[in-house]
């Protein structure tokens, strides 16, 4: 009786159309589990449906069909080539051998701010060292200059 | 039944499926495609935007079979429908996004769900339409509605009671 009850709800229709929410489809399954008989009783609703579906079905364009295949050929190749209907050829861009790895592209920037920034220091570094070397010499050629006006008297 | 007579053998059929049979693949779309582009139209209403849902569909379909007996479901045909109007809902959905135009005419007008909903007093209407066509959450279609969401539940209860005397008939 309980049983009837609940298939007179509409939980079925609710089931098959996909509007019920995830606790009533728990629950449906809850009660599948404990009345198999339901199992017919949706085999009916969704049978009627289809039933409809066939009779009001719009063909779609030919060459659809045609798209269809022709994507999922193209994945069959990658898992194994089982069948010689092979007519497509599948290029992997990505190298497999062992040689190459793949990272974030956020270390791009970081390779390139690291690289700009070692160039910064290297010129920082030729230029204090040239006026280092500049303030050097020029201390040498003071120093030359006062012994030779001093050396005479 | 006449109607088991014509219809193709489910089970070997699945089986075929998982097995990853190209010609049983083919046979489920030559059967099963019209009809679902069909329920697919009804949600997304543009031509070939329901092309590309009914390809997304088998491509899903094609893939996924594997899992067909661990879902649950009872026959091939209440699956199909049901990942059709879900990738229809999505593509409808981004369709919004875009468009921006709500216009809610649904084409095919003389379809099962159609004839139905046309059957049903306004408010009724309004939330079938957005619960099966929009797929909106009970919540959502209490807040468009200015209602409570047990309300809606109550309502749509009501309604799947009333479709399943419809189907009946």
């Amino acid at each position: 009786m309980e049983l009837n009850h609940y298939i007179q709800s509409g939980i079925i229709e609710s089931y098959v159309l996909g509007i019920a929410t995830s606790s009533e489809m728990e629950e449906l399954q809850q009660m599948r589990r404990l009345y198999p008989s339901l199992n017919a009783e949706i085999i009916a609703v969704e049978r009627r449906i289809e039933r409809t579906a066939l009779a009001e079905a719009v063909s779609p364009s030919p060459y659809l069909k045609q798209r269809i295949f022709q994507h999922i050929n193209w994945r069959e190749e990658i898992s194994p080539p089982g069948n010689d209907k092979s007519r497509y050829t599948f290029i992997n861009i990505h190298s497999k051998d062992g040689q190459h790895i793949t990272v974030h592209k956020w270390w791009r920037l970081f390779f390139i701010i690291t690289f700009i920034l070692s160039k910064i220091c290297l010129f920082f570094a030729i230029y204090y060292f040239l006026k280092y070397q500049q303030s050097r010499e020029r201390k040498v050629e003071q120093r030359m200059h006062t012994e030779q006006t001093v050396s005479p008297e | 039944m006449q109607q088991s007579a014509v219809h193709i053998d489910e089970y070997i059929i699945t089986e075929r499926l998982i097995a990853g049979d190209p010609g049983a693949q083919e046979l489920v779309y030559d059967y099963y495609g019209p009809a679902l582009f069909s329920i697919i139209l009804q949600v997304v209403g543009d031509t070939a935007k329901a092309e590309d849902v009914l390809a997304r569909t088998f491509i899903q379909v094609f893939k996924n079979v594997v899992t067909y007996r661990e879902t649950g479901s009872t026959t091939l045909f209440g699956w199909l429908m049901r990942i059709a109007r879900e990738q229809a809902l999505k593509e409808a959905a981004v369709m919004e996004q875009d468009e921006d135009g709500s216009d809610d005419v649904v084409k095919h007008d003389s379809s099962l769900l159609q004839r139905f909903a046309n059957r049903l007093p306004a408010e009724s209407k309004t939330i079938f339409h957005l619960c099966y066509y929009k797929g909106l959450p009970k919540e959502a279609v209490a807040r468009m509605l200015a209602t409570q969401p047990d309300e809606v539940m109550v309502k749509l209860k009501d309604i799947m009671v009333a479709f399943r005397k419809f189907l009946g008939e």
